[in-house]
């Protein structure tokens, strides 16, 4: 029996716990299939998280008294309604 | 819930999941600063609430889904594709880098709108119940959806990087 696509996708992901986890690890030993097929995925997953990674860009920083205090002052417009005065 | 135990639950959410949100909204959005005063805005209507909802994650995903839908027809429409705040080339990184981002942002322009969100989702480090609740998918797909989305996404981009060498 093979695992499937979703599930050794899961398994590279951290979704899925002890003790299938080791259940799956015992099987990408033995069963060139699936070895193969895991293998694909990490290297797709691995291409998308490293393009990701240089698409990000630093936060100014979120703050959370501004959240709270825009509440108290309901009337007052947030940073974003501002911004787009 | 009371005020006070509502104020502890809004700081701990705020703690934990501002960044991740600011993650996922500046890629998919392409502007850090817009993705900033969304996520504020994300969090302002939190508290405003007064309560937390089930899944506080995927609410504040979908608020913010909402605010870019009303903040973004204007800019695609004019670049017929998400918009780019990458530094030039010859102030940042160099040139190479430069367009290996540009075909990141190419590679996730022309994936499906789904796809896109699924593969931020899991690069802001969502659990893949979050992403079904955000998604309104199925949690026992994700990983399926994301496989195939993650094969489309390598198809596309080592296109593009190919290209490059």
């Amino acid at each position: 029996m093979h695992w499937t696509e979703g599930e050794l996708q899961a398994f590279l992901d951290g979704e899925i716990r002890e003790p299938r986890s080791g259940e799956l690890e015992r099987h990408l030993i033995v069963c060139e299939v699936c070895s193969k097929r895991f293998s694909a995925l990490a290297v797709s997953l691995a291409v998308t998280e490293h393009a990701l990674d240089a698409l990000e860009r630093p936060s100014r920083g979120l703050d959370i008294e501004r959240s709270q205090v825009s509440t108290s002052l309901s009337s007052a417009p947030s940073r974003r309604s501002r911004r787009s005065r | 819930m009371s005020s006070d135990s509502f104020e502890h639950a809004f700081r701990i959410v705020f703690e934990n999941r501002a960044a991740s949100l600011h993650r996922y909204l500046s890629i998919l959005s392409g502007d850090p600063g817009l993705a900033d005063d969304i996520a504020q805005e994300c969090f302002i209507r939190l508290y405003r609430r007064g309560s937390m909802p089930d899944s506080p994650a995927a609410w504040l995903v979908t608020v913010a889904h909402n605010l870019l839908r009303d903040e973004n027809p204007r800019r695609t429409r004019r670049s017929g594709e998400l918009p780019s705040a990458d530094p030039s080339p010859d102030t940042d990184a160099g040139a190479l880098a430069a367009e290996r981002v540009a075909s990141a942002r190419r590679a996730l322009a022309l994936l499906p709108e789904r796809d896109r969100q699924l593969l931020l989702l899991r690069h802001a480090g969502y659990e893949y119940r979050e992403i079904a609740q955000i998604l309104n998918l199925v949690p026992s797909g994700i990983g399926t959806m994301l496989a195939r989305a993650g094969a489309a996404f390598r198809r596309i981009y080592e296109g593009f990087d190919r290209a490059l060498d």
